[in-house]
């Protein structure tokens, strides 16, 4: 008996076609997402980095060089600006660095905790990021 | 009996034709959607390391310019000069002492623009910060020096700081990819010393 092995006809083909394109054209769907999420991270990295670096600065000054207990906080704000094809973004960083009491031995005067955050806005809200070190006189 | 063919019938040319057409653009499809992907991994490189980069020279400037003075600060086109103290561990209760020139400038790095702090001893050091710059500290005489610099950040495109107290510092890195990257970074400084 003979078998004939057909092929793939012209509408099969098209409609397998059509389907491989749906597939890739729903796959770039994603890629604002991932874009989105890319600039969140930076701007969360950039925050770490400037927390980190004004616990650093902290940590430098020492125990008396930091300031006193309640005095006035340190205000820093570090604008960042980046240009994609003459399209800017401005993102604003508010760094602010405080010493207050040790929480746990709030009484010890040879105790003082330096608490920086860092406030900066991205899309879907305001967003603060808080780090602190205890330092020993 | 007949003798019929066993053979299996082969594609017609139409056949071969159209298939041919949907293999070469589903292939055209997926070469522009990896080259796109290729392109927009650099680019997202390069834009996160010039972001970094900035952010890190920015910090390091900053740090050294605010435990400088302002008297004993110069600002010029490109550039900046500042004395810096160190602590002198010999005196009790230890004691600042100004025994540094540092300059952060614009200078040529291997052909690519660059920020980069160049280093001199501050002669005698004195434990009072120098009351000016002297002439022959010019933001020019260090970038004509050849004394060793340290690479700050690739890629500068304009870098300013203000004669203020609070200091402002701006510093523009870019890079070019087939698509301008910029990243623009400012902070204030104040004098501390």
């Amino acid at each position: 008996m003979r078998r004939r092995r057909r092929g793939l006809s012209l509408l099969e083909t098209m409609i397998a076609s059509i389907l491989i394109t749906a597939m890739i054209i729903s796959l770039m769907g994603t890629w604002p997402a991932y874009h989105q999420l890319l600039e969140k991270k930076k701007r969360r990295a950039t925050a770490v980095f400037l927390v980190a670096r004004q616990i650093e600065l902290a940590l430098d000054l020492g125990f008396d060089g930091v300031g006193a207990v309640g005095g006035a906080p340190l205000n820093e704000t570090v604008t960042v600006e980046s240009i994609i094809s003459n399209v800017p973004q401005v993102v604003d960083y508010q760094v602010t660095r405080t010493v207050e009491p040790d929480p746990d031995d709030p009484g010890n005067p040879l105790l003082k905790r330096v608490k920086v955050k860092v406030e900066y806005d991205e899309k879907g809200g305001h967003r603060v990021l808080e780090l602190g070190a205890t330092l020993g006189g | 009996m007949a003798n019929r063919s066993t053979r299996p019938r082969g594609a017609s040319l139409i056949e071969v034709l159209v298939s041919a057409f949907i293999m070469a653009l589903l292939t055209g499809m997926a070469i522009t959607v990896v080259l796109a992907v290729t392109r927009y991994y650099h680019r997202t490189l390069t834009s996160y390391d010039l972001h970094q980069d900035a952010l890190a020279a920015l910090s390091s400037l900053a740090r050294e310019l605010s435990s400088s003075h302002k008297q004993a600060s110069l600002v010029g086109s490109g550039g900046v000069v500042f004395a810096v103290p160190s602590l002198d561990y010999s005196q009790t209760p230890t004691a600042l002492q100004w025994d540094r020139w540092v300059c952060y400038c614009s200078l040529s790095v291997q052909g690519l623009p660059a920020l980069v702090r160049i280093e001199q001893p501050l002669v005698p050091p004195s434990a009072l910060p120098p009351s000016a710059v002297p002439f022959d500290k010019s933001i020019a005489s260090f970038q004509s020096s050849g004394l060793h610099h340290k690479l700050v950040a690739a890629y500068l495109n304009s870098f300013t700081v203000s004669s203020d107290d609070p200091a402002i510092i701006t510093l523009q890195l870019s890079r070019d990819i087939g698509k301008l990257y910029s990243v623009k970074v400012s902070t204030r400084v104040p004098f501390r010393n």
